[in-house]
This record gives C-alpha cells, sequence and structure tokens, in this order.
C-alpha cells in the first residue's frame, strides 16, 4: 500500500524585508531595502502510511505550519519533494482537496448564525457529495459524534467543545483520506477535551483515517498518536514512537508517600537527603514527594530502602509530557545556536 | 480506506457550489434582518429631502419636467440607485481585505472551491437581500411621498436585469481592489474612492442628464454610470433607452474586471505559494 504522505528532503525559505530603524535608516530602505532570508524548513523526511496517527510538534516558529500549509498544497517547497495520497500538493490542489480535511481550532468554517446542519448542507455541494451518500454520511456523524440535540441549533448558542464536535464533523462529511488537526483542542475544557479525543481515535481506527496533528497540547499527542516527529527550526529533532519518547527521555521518576507517622518523626529522612540521585521535593506531615534520577540511583535501590519505613500509600508518576518536549526543544536549541550563525542576507 | 481519489467536477459543479454559498449567505443575513430594515430609516429620510427640493426646484422655475424627468419619476429614479448603492456589501469588501491582510487566504484555499467564486456567492447573498429589501421599502416611501409612476413590466424586468449585471461588474471590481492588500495593507482609502466616485459620476443621486453639460460629458465617457445610472434610468424611463446597448456596455465592463480581477488573483497566488502571505 503506497504512503499516505511522504516528504523527501523538503525544504522552504522566506526573504522577508528587514524594517530599519531612525528616519535615515527608513530613507535608506526605500533604494536599498534589505532582506533576510528565513529557512522555515530545512531537509524534511517524513514518511505516513494509511491510517497512521503522527504528532508533528515544535515550538512556534519550528516550521509546523509551513509543512502543513506544503502538504495541503498552499504553498510551494523551495526544494525537496513532497507526495500526499500519490499527489503532488501545490500541483493537485483541488483535486487533493477532495480527499483530505483540515480542522483549525482557532480557524470555524461553521456559519455563526446558522444551525451547523446548514453547513454540513454547503460542505456537501462544496465536496460534491451524491446526495444519498451525504445523506447516509451525516445521520452517521451525528450518531457518532452525538449532535441530534445540537444540529438545528445556531452555531452560537453552542459551547466550545460543541462547536469543535460539529466542526469535525462537518469535515468529515466527505470521507476524507487523511485529516490535518491544528490545535483541535485548543480552549476547551478537560471534558470537552477528553470527548474530542475519543471521537477522532474512534474515527482513526474504524475508518482508517490517517491523521497528522499539530498541537502544543501534550495530552492531544499522547491520546490522539502512536508516533511523534518533534521539529525545530525546521530539522526534524526526534521520529519515534510516543512510547519510545517517554521512555528514552524519562530519567525522572516522581514518588509520592504517604506514611503512617508524622515526616518530622523519621531520623532518616536526613540522610535520604544525602543520598545522591535523590532529591526531596516536599515533606510535609504524613506525606513526602521525592523526585528519583534514575541514571544515578535505580528504582529497585530506592524501593528496597523505602520498603523500610512505614508506608501507608506509595504513588510512582512520570514527568509530564510537557516537560520531556521542553527539554528536547531546550537541547536542540543550544545546538543549533553553536552550530549555526546569523542567515541574513 | 481504499477506492479511487474524488475528482472535482468541472464548470457546472463551480456553478453548484456558488448558488449553495449565495443560499447559505441569504439564510445567514435573515438574521441581520433587523439591522437590514433600521438602517432603512436613511432612504426614507433622503427620498422625503429630494422629494422637497425637486418640488421648491420645479416651483421657481414653473416647469412640468426636470431635464425630461417628473418629479415622480426623479424620486421612484433615487429610490432604484440608492437600493443598489445601499445594498453594496461592505462586509465582503473588508472580509476579503482581511483575508489577504491575515493570510487567511490560504486556508480558504485548502478547499474545493474557487477563492472568486466563493466571494462572488457571499456578495450576491448579501446583497440580493439588501437589494430587495431596499428597493421595496423605497418604492413604497416614493409611492406615498410623490404617488405612483407607470412601471410597464418590461421597465422592471430591464432594470432589475441591468441591476444584477451592475452587481456582477461591482464585485469584479471591488474584489480586484480588495486583493490589493497584499501589497498595500489596507485598501479602505481605494474602496472609499471607489464608491465615492461611483455616487457622484455614476449618478446615483441624479440623473446624468441633470448634470452640467461638460461633467456629463466626463459621467458618460466613465463606467460608473453602468452601475447606477443605465439601470436606474432603465427602470424608470424604459422608453427613453434599450436594455441592449446597456448590457453590452456592462459585459465589457464586467470582462474587464474578471480579467484584471483574475491578474492580481494570480500574482496574489503566485505570491502566496513562493511566501504565505
Amino acid at each position: 500500500m503506497p504512503a499516505a504522505v511522504q516528504i523527501t528532503d523538503l525544504c522552504k525559505s522566506f526573504t522577508r524585508r528587514v524594517h530599519q530603524t531612525g528616519a535615515a535608516g527608513k530613507f535608506r530602505a526605500l533604494f536599498r531595502p534589505r532582506q533576510e532570508t528565513v529557512h522555515a524548513v530545512r531537509g524534511l523526511n517524513l514518511e505516513m502510511q494509511v491510517g497512521e496517527s503522527l504528532a508533528l510538534v515544535g515550538p512556534n516558529g519550528a516550521g509546523k505550519s509551513t509543512t502543513i500549509k506544503i502538504l495541503t498544497g498552499i504553498l510551494h517547497p523551495t526544494s525537496g519533494d513532497a507526495r500526499v495520497l500519490g499527489l503532488v500538493p501545490w500541483r493537485q490542489r483541488t483535486r487533493l482537496a477532495m480527499n483530505i480535511a483540515t480542522v483549525f481550532g482557532q480557524r470555524s468554517q461553521l456559519w455563526f448564525h446558522l444551525p451547523a446542519g446548514e453547513t454540513f448542507d454547503l460542505l456537501a455541494r462544496i465536496y460534491e457529495i451524491p446526495s444519498a451518500e451525504y445523506r447516509a454520511r451525516r445521520r452517521e456523524m451525528i450518531r457518532r459524534f452525538e449532535l441530534e440535540p445540537l444540529i438545528g441549533t445556531a452555531v452560537r448558542k453552542l459551547s466550545l467543545g460543541e462547536r469543535m464536535r460539529c466542526e469535525i464533523a462537518a469535515s468529515l462529511l466527505h470521507r476524507p483520506r487523511i485529516l490535518f488537526l491544528d490545535e483541535p483542542t485548543i480552549g476547551l475544557d478537560v471534558v470537552a477535551k477528553q470527548e474530542i479525543r475519543s471521537f477522532i481515535r474512534t474515527l482513526n481506527r474504524d475508518e482508517e483515517v490517517t491523521v497528522l496533528l499539530t498541537s502544543h497540547d501534550a495530552g492531544d499527542i499522547e491520546h490522539l498518536c502512536k508516533r511523534v516527529i518533534i521539529i525545530n527550526h525546521g530539522v526534524s529533532v526526534f521520529d519515534d514512537r510516543v512510547s519510545t519518547l517517554k521512555r528514552r527521555y524519562l530519567d525522572r521518576k516522581v514518588i509520592s508517600l504517604r506514611l503512617l507517622e508524622e515526616t518530622a518523626d523519621r531520623p532518616d529522612l536526613s540522610a535520604l537527603r544525602d543520598w545522591p540521585g535523590v532529591t526531596i521535593l516536599t515533606a510535609r506531615n504524613f506525606g513526602i514527594k521525592l523526585e528519583i534520577d534514575t541514571e544515578v540511583r535505580t528504582m529497585a535501590e530506592v524501593m528496597a530502602r523505602l520498603g523500610e519505613w512505614p508506608l501507608a500509600d506509595i504513588t510512582i508518576e512520570d514527568p509530564p509530557m510537557e516537560e520531556i518536549i521542553s527539554a528536547i526543544y531546550k537541547s536542540a536549541q543550544s545546538a543549533s545556536r553553536t552550530a549555526s550563525g546569523g542567515e541574513a542576507t | 480506506m481504499e477506492g479511487a481519489l474524488r475528482e472535482p467536477g468541472g464548470l457546472f459543479a463551480d456553478v453548484d457550489k456558488t448558488v449553495a454559498v449565495i443560499r447559505v449567505t441569504l439564510a445567514s443575513r435573515f438574521a441581520y434582518l433587523g439591522e437590514m430594515l433600521v438602517r432603512t430609516i436613511f432612504l426614507l429620510l433622503i427620498l422625503f429631502t429630494f422629494a422637497q427640493l425637486w418640488r421648491a426646484t420645479q416651483a421657481s422655475q414653473n416647469v412640468s419636467l426636470l431635464t425630461g424627468f417628473t418629479i415622480a419619476q426623479l424620486i421612484w429614479y433615487l429610490a432604484f440607485t440608492e437600493a443598489i448603492m445601499m445594498s453594496a456589501p461592505a462586509f465582503t469588501e473588508l472580509e476579503v481585505d482581511r483575508e489577504v491582510r491575515t493570510g487567511d487566504i490560504a486556508y480558504r484555499l485548502a478547499r474545493p472551491l474557487s477563492y472568486p467564486l466563493y466571494h462572488l456567492g457571499l456578495s450576491l447573498g448579501d446583497r440580493l437581500l439588501r437589494f430587495v429589501l431596499n428597493l421595496t421599502v423605497g418604492c413604497a416611501v416614493a409611492a406615498v411621498l410623490v404617488g405612483s409612476i407607470s412601471l410597464s413590466p418590461a421597465s422592471v424586468v430591464a432594470g432589475l436585469l441591468a441591476a444584477l449585471v451592475a452587481f456582477l461588474v461591482d464585485w469584479a471590481w471591488t474584489f480586484a481592489i480588495s486583493l490589493l492588500a497584499f501589497w498595500l495593507e489596507d485598501t479602505t482609502g481605494i474602496h472609499l474612492l471607489y464608491r465615492r466616485c461611483v455616487m457622484l459620476l455614476g449618478g446615483m443621486l441624479l440623473p446624468l442628464e441633470a448634470y452640467p453639460s461638460w461633467l456629463e460629458r466626463v459621467a458618460r465617457a466613465l463606467p460608473f454610470q453602468y452601475i447606477m445610472y443605465q439601470p436606474g434610468r432603465l427602470f424608470v424611463a424604459p422608453e427613453a433607452t434599450n436594455l441592449a446597448p446597456v448590457l453590452l456596455g456592462q459585459g465589457f465592463l464586467l470582462a474587464g474586471g474578471i480579467a484584471v480581477m483574475l491578474a492580481i488573483y494570480r500574482l496574489v497566488q503566485s505570491r502566496l505559494s513562493a511566501q504565505g502571505g
């Protein structure tokens, strides 16, 4: 089966005018404008199989949006190649648009003063869905996304979570092969986020819709995607399974202990403070929170020592996904700072 | 998921999509019906003022016709041209300007619908509703102020048809101006200048026959008359002018507007695909 998305050595550079300060600078800019080249994407390689769910993650300005715009045919690359469903996006944009869907968390395609059903009808015409097929698909989307009580209500009267459910359902009416999601859960509360993630997961599984997600929300990445690519300054700095990402960068564990006696009564607490690889984060009343550097101290050693304590409860947690991604960004940024100089031309 | 890829249809599919956008815009604009009705108060004021003005002018000159028109015809003409002007969708102009400036145009391009045709649908949907509403109120006010005039079905059809083509002409040129936002950042000034030219040189307040002869010659040499004067004149005085030459003039203007608009749009597209906005 051919890849759903294939990117080879993709590069995209922009030139932009540098604003010069002061009256003399502005006058000079009239005749000799200074320009700089911004390398948004530099040699990106990526392959996505049909039905795969992948997160494209990176800090602002990393090149995520540029990559998505190239893949949807809006931008031409400076060099390199890209194929989406076997099509060259920037040459066959309309044909591609008939077979993909884009959902932008901060941009709505629903008509604000009309019920979502009206937008569904419009999209059916735009995507040229035959009437019988549309009616069946609409019923299916309403059932799947539980839209029955919402479909006749003006969009302006819906909550953000309800609106986003309508938004995603609307995007899927034409049975797209690939779903591009850009911050689909931005601004949603916890319950609404979980609902949206659950719907997308089910679709990805049941209809084999390929999902390419860009998000700053680590929860989206963890719950929606099996694979993650982290890009920074247009370069891929990590490309592997989400579980590998967590395992590789999880050199810290947080242990929360609940004791049967006051922590102040423990004579071995100060000894624990001097134990390399273990940091006491908090110690109050009956509770202690420890951070373990697993490269210095194995969990077996820690558990053996804590086993002597009168424990009422113990919880072991991984650091949040945000911290892992942030650590990768920072290491990539410091590496690129030492590697590259100025780029102004 | 397997099977052949969905293929976009041809010209008929594009027309169908545009009609669908017109329909949904009409439905959406009904939410603003109250606001539109309030705006028709302006129509009442302007028609009342001009009715008084023409009566005073007629009394001072002691003639039955002013520049070949009766007072009733002049007021009905004004009701028609004001309905055209007041239906101009400022919303569309601002929307294209905003989308070009902010780069949102890029997101519209990710759908299988031509960007100009999408905006044509928005513009016509918005404009048709406003026009019908303004014309209905304007005609009712004119009938109360100056009585009815002899409107033949042919004159009504000719005026409405010319007004519809005028909307297309107006859209093509305003859309082209809005696309200039890609280079100018803000096109409000150019839109303002264009609208004033349509109002003053197009003959919104008066038929061109009432202008000083030198200004009439200038106005007749310019294209703005095809958006205001010609449809208005067809509506009130069908015996004095034929529909065919009006449609021919409008056709040239529309073809020119579309050619200019598409040339600018292609530049925007190539710049957008290279620079991202």
